[in-house]
């Protein structure tokens, strides 16, 4: 089974799919249903891509432990 | 609109250059006569990547987002704090945004480098000269051309590499790394353009740490005409003669500020913290731990901490920062908070005389006290003349030194700022400001509306 077709259910305020439906109309989305999809999409994938930059290495191991001897040496690594 | 020089004197104190210094720095005092100065008040912790941050950003440490030299990455491992860490703009991003120039030579916490509208080089914080050092990339070799590559950011190389250095020694290298980074500084001066012209001497700090006691006849452990007596004068007269060539190739419209970050003050030794937490049963070490490091001197990592039965634990290397245990005290929380306090606020000096210590709640200093670093209560001993030691292993309550050396002097809560620009009508001594007023008033003279989300208001009639 494709992913489009194993589907959950979530539930939105009613005044929200309201406007999202009125959004719909000559969007291409065909549904409140898929634009949500989309819309979170979207925000995940900016979300983890930004993680992924965020949780990228600064130093390398040994330049690390460089700057932490250089630390400790100045007495400001506790 | 203005253009701005600011020549940064890392912990210069104000009462060597306002007074006890002030006619053998010609320069300085000129800056002083024509233009106003005032004490500055440090942040609290008066930490040097925070502070300079804190005056380039107009915001709490908090909100830049870092507490110390370290944290804790989401894996739990300690990593070393680096530009990454910055959650707010500094002057740079903002003065991009407006289209105009920086140089930033040397700022603390800005590797690695950021693109901008100008050139930066980052601080003492760079593992070597690489491709995160310098922006634009070009200027790499520029860098390397300079001569002595492992002593361009900083004098300490290595964990033996600073406070066993001999003071003759550690005076060469210091010089040698001015000479380095000001010969680039001189270049950039002439040759570019810029708005705003950024450049931070870190050389006073480390020789005032370690050579305090050589010329403070109140220092517990002086030594009597010592030949490093004159070492730390010496290398302010040094920094001042280099202030003047810089000054002699600026244009007259162009606002010059001499500035710290905090001041230094004669340390009488250290307090070690944990040792005292665990006297008052606040805090417990894991049972296998203990016999691991029976008579060894080790630093406290919170793997080793018994957690079901710790109520606090300290760290902080000048300032202690004590981390109390939330789950464990649950609603007591606020009751524990003051006795904590009572109880620091009483530790005696080592002779049994009383401490002026000083003890700031997490919320008094933080913007926002959520984060895991945050520690709960900040102490200053004896207002910072007494540091922290947060190592096992020390017998009793004080040491005076730590297992890397002694060191004489720590950060102090005031630092200095001057300010000459043409035509400035306020003048002479100006009540003390607050570090952050900095950057509000670099963005006014610069000619730049300050952002909503700065509160702090610019320096009064400057």
């Amino acid at each position: 089974m494709n992913e489009e077709n194993n589907v959950t259910t979530v539930s939105i305020p009613k005044a929200l799919a309201e406007k999202i439906k009125k959004r719909c109309e000559g969007t291409g989305f065909n549904s409140v249903s898929s634009y949500v999809t989309y819309v979170l999409r979207q925000v995940l994938s900016t979300v983890e891509s930004k993680e992924t930059t965020e949780t990228k290495e600064v130093f390398t191991e040994e330049q690390e432990e460089k700057v932490k001897q250089r630390l400790r040496s100045l007495g400001y690594l506790d | 609109m203005g253009k701005v020089f600011l020549f940064g004197i890392d912990g210069a104190v104000p009462e060597l250059i306002f007074e006890k210094w002030r006619d053998e720095l010609p320069n300085i005092k000129r800056l002083m006569d024509l233009g106003a100065y005032a004490k500055l008040n440090s942040t609290i912790p008066p930490t040097t990547i925070i502070a300079w941050n804190a005056m380039l950003s107009g915001k709490d440490p908090s909100e830049i987002g870092v507490y110390s030299y370290t944290f804790k990455d989401k894996k739990g491992s300690t990593k070393i704090v680096s530009s990454k860490n910055v959650k707010c703009k500094r002057i740079w991003d903002i003065l991009t945004a407006q289209d105009k120039r920086t140089i930033s030579l040397f700022v603390p916490l800005t590797y690695p480098v950021v693109p901008l509208k100008g050139i930066m080089v980052s601080d003492f914080l760079t593992p070597e000269i690489d491709d995160k050092c310098v922006y634009p990339i070009e200027l790499k070799d520029e860098l390397k051309k300079l001569g002595n590559e492992e002593l361009l950011f900083d004098v300490a190389v290595g964990l033996a590499g600073h406070k066993s250095l001999p003071e003759g020694e550690l005076i060469k290298r210091t010089l040698e790394m001015t000479r380095m980074q000001h010969q680039f500084a001189k270049k950039l001066l002439i040759n570019e353009k810029w708005d705003l012209f950024l450049l931070i001497n870190i050389g006073s700090d480390r020789l005032q740490h370690m050579l305090w006691r050589h010329f403070d006849e109140t220092h517990r452990r002086h030594i009597k005409d010592s030949l490093f007596k004159h070492a730390i004068k010496e290398y302010y007269k040094y920094l001042d003669k280099q202030l003047g060539e810089f000054i002699d190739k600026l244009d007259e419209n162009t606002t010059i500020i001499v500035a710290s970050d905090h001041g230094m003050i004669k340390q009488e030794g250290k307090i070690n913290i944990n040792n005292w937490l665990i006297e008052k049963g606040y805090l417990v070490l894991k049972k296998e731990y203990l016999d691991e490091i029976k008579g060894k001197k080790v630093r406290l990592s919170q793997e080793n901490i018994d957690k079901e039965k710790t109520i606090a634990w300290g760290g902080g290397a000048y300032n202690a920062r004590i981390y109390i245990n939330k789950e464990k005290v649950g609603k007591e929380y606020g009751t524990f908070r003051e006795k904590l306090i009572r109880e620091l606020k009483s530790i005696p000096g080592s002779g049994g005389e009383k401490l002026d210590t000083k003890v700031y709640k997490a919320e008094e200093i933080y913007k926002d006290t959520s984060h895991q670093e945050c520690p709960d209560l900040t102490i200053y001993f004896d207002d910072l003349r007494w540091a922290s030691n947060p190592d096992l292993g020390q017998e009793g309550l004080y040491s005076w030194e730590t297992a890397i050396g002694a060191d004489s002097a720590g950060h102090s809560r005031q630092g200095c700022f001057i300010i000459y620009k043409k035509g400035m009508t306020k003048k002479g001594k100006i009540q003390d400001i607050e570090i952050t007023q900095v950057m509000p008033t670099l963005l006014n003279i610069l000619g730049i509306e300050k952002p909503k989300d700065i509160e702090v208001t610019k320096i009064e009639g400057i």
